[in-house]
């Protein structure tokens, strides 16, 4: 086993810290960076991307450990500080002692993308991503690339099936009848006329085409006078003004598209003379982009605009007139329509091959709403949803999804060395659980045994947390390294000893904005900085407290903001299991807590230590 | 209320007039009544409700309403307004439409009378005349002919220009 050595640059939040004492407390040899050997191992009291090169290159290929040690040392009385200082340095050390853990590179990802799909979605979406150089293959089930699909502009599709870049390969007529797989190694079986054919693709983006669906026009109302307003409706002719009654979603909300269509109907009937054109909505939907330009453009043309309650058009006068309460009068008003255009909306549902109950069991939650889940992304890395079925109203919408889904996967397939989780094939007994619980569809079973895809991992960690036989960690992040690691921290750390396990998108940034500004942390508290708080799992939380911890605070994002989509929840839910157990055996289940944070938040994160530490140090006495 | 009984055309009539052009661009937010001085004296004084009434094309109750002459022309509403209605202005183009259909209460009539023979709407006595005495300026004459050539009064405008032109 290699002997770590602590190399201490100065820093922020290590002023009047004797390292010598702190090297001497953590058992630790201290080594000046550059001079002589490097040695075996080392623990850097820098965060990596603060250290600067040369000492980077003299400790190459050792097995460091970049504690950011200011974060985790804080103000307050020099004892305490050294004491802190002195936990987190053998934390690290016990971890650095391990040895290399070489990194598994993943292999070069695929680089073909599939765009299936019709429409203006899968056409834009077949530009961006051949725009950034990936050859493409734009399959789809119809004859015309150029088809426009419900709510397309029939001159852009047009436009755009004419002017394809020369790396879109196209494949019309087709099927694709299975899908499997995540970024940079998707496997679809696409069917037409030639056969049945599987092919890899390092990314697929799916745009089902859009259909319009009509609104039910209120019961009772003549059938002579209501149209659909996606079928072209003539205006009604006469003398005199006539009157038309447009509906944008009087039942429910509409769509944007929807009230889009709306407008433009009611821009088209305000062109003809002595025509008026009323507008029933519940929810004006102009956040689309143009559409309050639309929306006012509608009513400079002199479009009656009425917002109506839900269930608030009567039909009177037998079928033939149309009332509702004005809430700017206060009284009822009364229409009777020559036309009334029952509104529209733009929907496509999930494609068939992803409803495959075995390769897709998630069904709709492959694309729940989530802050990380813009741009058409899924919780499969590498899949993307475009279009009306990712809630893309208008083209607009769709060249921005298109964007932003075209770079991501350009990104995830840009060869950049991603280090894959690694795989202790003796260990695992292929339970899939890391293939269930993986929230970027990174681990896939392949040729008997658990795969990493070559670019869907970030490194959260869940697997790691979650894995019954721990075959299976993101490099660095095993329950051995952690473990290994809180033993000497937690040997050194004052008693009550807290062992705060920190995400690092929220709350370690807040950790280390308090500690740098001189906030004095109780003496027992250790830190162990997460990539995510899903990495917590029950088994690390339940030795930590067995390695001797009086109490784990478990700190992560706040719901909905996870980066991995539910780490946090996942973290929250093991320690509310955790603390279940803790009740059971007779101990104190309140020693084991979850934070939601933000990483702007310090001060939460100040109370909730503060408190739990408290309530910790009142039970030791 | 019925609305084919309504006149579409009014809300035109109103866009032609000066000032009137802002009116189809409201959409009701109510940000002109909540700033309004004259609706927190009058309950029943409403811009909103006004323009509402107005674009559905009510020509009788918009017209004939008292309460259009109740507008004291601050433009708090303009300075409010997210869609730049200008519903200051809007009224007035209102106002003419009441007026040339002979809807102007008396008092309106009244002072277009004092208007027309005076060219001011208030009377010019000898107090305003002797403070002009002392800053040595001429006193202000009380038919100019020019006023009246610009209301159509006079058949046509005086050679000389007449003070304060």
């Amino acid at each position: 086993m290699p002997r770590p050595a602590l190399i201490w640059l100065e820093g922020p939040g290590l002023e009047g810290l004797d390292r010598e004492m702190v090297a001497r407390a953590a058992q630790v040899e201290l080594a000046e960076p550059g001079r002589g050997l490097a040695p075996e191992a080392a623990v850097v009291t820098r965060a990596e991307a603060r250290t600067p090169e040369s000492v980077k290159s003299w400790l190459q290929g050792k097995p460091v450990q970049w504690l950011d040690l200011g974060a985790e040392v804080g103000g307050g009385q020099p004892a305490h500080r050294l004491a802190r200082a002195a936990a987190a340095v053998a934390r690290a050390a016990g971890r650095a002692g391990l040895g290399v853990l070489a990194p598994v590179y993943a292999p070069q990802p695929a680089q073909r993308v599939l765009v299936f799909g019709q429409g203006v979605a899968a056409l834009l979406a077949a530009h961006a991503v051949a725009g950034l150089g990936h050859p493409v293959l734009l399959a789809w089930s119809g004859e015309d690339p150029s088809r426009p699909a419900a709510g397309d502009d029939p001159q852009e599709a047009t436009r755009l099936g004419a002017l394809l870049p020369a790396g879109v390969e196209l494949s019309p007529r087709t099927d694709l009848t299975r899908l499997e797989g995540a970024a940079g190694a998707f496997t679809a079986w696409l069917e037409d006329v030639t056969g049945r054919r599987a092919e890899r693709f390092g990314a697929v983006l799916l745009a089902p085409p859009a259909t319009w669906t009509g609104e039910a026009p209120p019961a009772g109302l003549r059938p002579e006078l209501v149209a659909r307003l996606d079928q072209a409706p003539e205006p009604p002719a006469g003398d005199g003004w006539r009157r038309v009654a447009i509906l944008a979603g009087v039942n429910g909300p509409a769509t944007a598209a929807g009230f889009s269509l709306a407008l433009h109907a009611a821009l088209a009937m305000q062109a003809q003379p002595r025509m008026q054109a009323h507008v029933f909505f519940r929810e004006a939907l102009v956040a689309e982009p143009g559409g309050e330009r639309l929306y006012r453009q509608a009513r400079e043309a002199g479009a009656l605009m009425a917002r109506v309650a839900e269930g608030g058009l009567r039909v009177t006068a037998e079928g033939r007139g149309l009332a509702w309460d004005d809430p700017v009068l206060g009284e009822e008003l009364e229409l009777m329509p020559d036309l009334v255009l029952a509104g529209a909306g733009l929907e496509a549902s999930l494609p068939e091959v992803l409803r495959d109950p075995v390769l897709w069991p998630q069904g709709p939650w492959l694309a729940p709403e989530h802050a990380r889940l813009g741009g058409g992304r899924t919780a499969r890395s590498g899949l993307y949803l475009l279009g009306a079925v990712a809630g893309a109203q208008g083209a607009a919408a769709a060249r921005v999804q298109a964007a932003a889904a075209a770079a991501e996967a350009h990104d995830l397939l840009g060869g950049r060395a991603t280090p894959l989780p690694v795989v202790r094939h003796n260990h695992c007994a292929s339970c899939l659980t890391c293939v269930r619980v993986c929230p970027h569809g990174a681990p896939r079973y392949d040729n008997d045994c658990i795969t990493p895809a070559p670019a869907a991992c970030v490194g959260c960690g869940i697997c790691a947390a979650e894995c019954p036989a721990q075959a299976i960690a993101p490099v660095g992040w095993g329950q051995n390294e952690l473990i290994e690691g809180l033993k000497r921290g937690l040997a050194l750390a004052a008693k009550p000893a807290l062992v705060v396990m920190a995400c690092g998108q929220s709350a370690l940034p807040a950790a280390r904005e308090l500690s740098l500004a001189g906030h004095e942390w109780p003496a027992g508290v250790l830190w162990l900085p997460l990539p995510c708080a899903g990495r917590a799992g029950l088994e690390l939380i339940l030795r930590t407290l067995a390695l001797g911890a009086a109490g784990v605070l478990v700190a992560g994002c706040h719901e909905g903001m996870c980066r991995s989509l539910a780490g946090n929840l996942r973290a929250r839910l093991r320690v509310g299991e955790a603390a279940a157990t803790l009740g059971e055996l007779g101990l104190s289940a309140d020693a084991v807590a979850f934070l939601p944070l933000a990483s702007n938040q310090p001060l939460a994160l100040k109370d909730a230590v503060t408190a739990l530490h408290g309530r910790l140090a009142a039970r030791g006495e | 209320m019925r609305i084919n009984d309504c006149d579409p055309g009014l809300k035109y009539e109103i866009a032609a007039e000066p000032g009137g052009e802002g009116i189809k661009a409201c959409f009701g937010c109510a940000a002109c009544s909540a700033r309004c001085p004259v609706g927190a004296l009058v309950p029943d004084y409403d811009p909103r409700r006004l323009i509402r009434l107005a674009l559905i094309g009510d020509r009788e109750r918009v017209l004939a309403s008292p309460l259009i002459w109740l507008c004291s022309a601050c433009h708090g509403c303009a300075e409010v307004c997210p869609q730049d209605v200008r519903f200051s202005e809007v009224m007035t183009a209102i106002r003419n439409l009441a007026s040339r259909a002979g809807y102007a209460p008396p008092s309106q009539k009244a002072i277009a009378k004092q208007l027309a023979a005076h060219g001011r709407l208030l009377e010019v006595t000898d107090f305003e005349n002797n403070k002009r005495a002392e800053l040595g300026l001429p006193p202000v004459s009380e038919a100019p002919r020019d006023y009246q050539t610009i209301l159509g009064l006079a058949p046509e405008a005086g050679q000389e220009p007449g003070e304060g032109a």
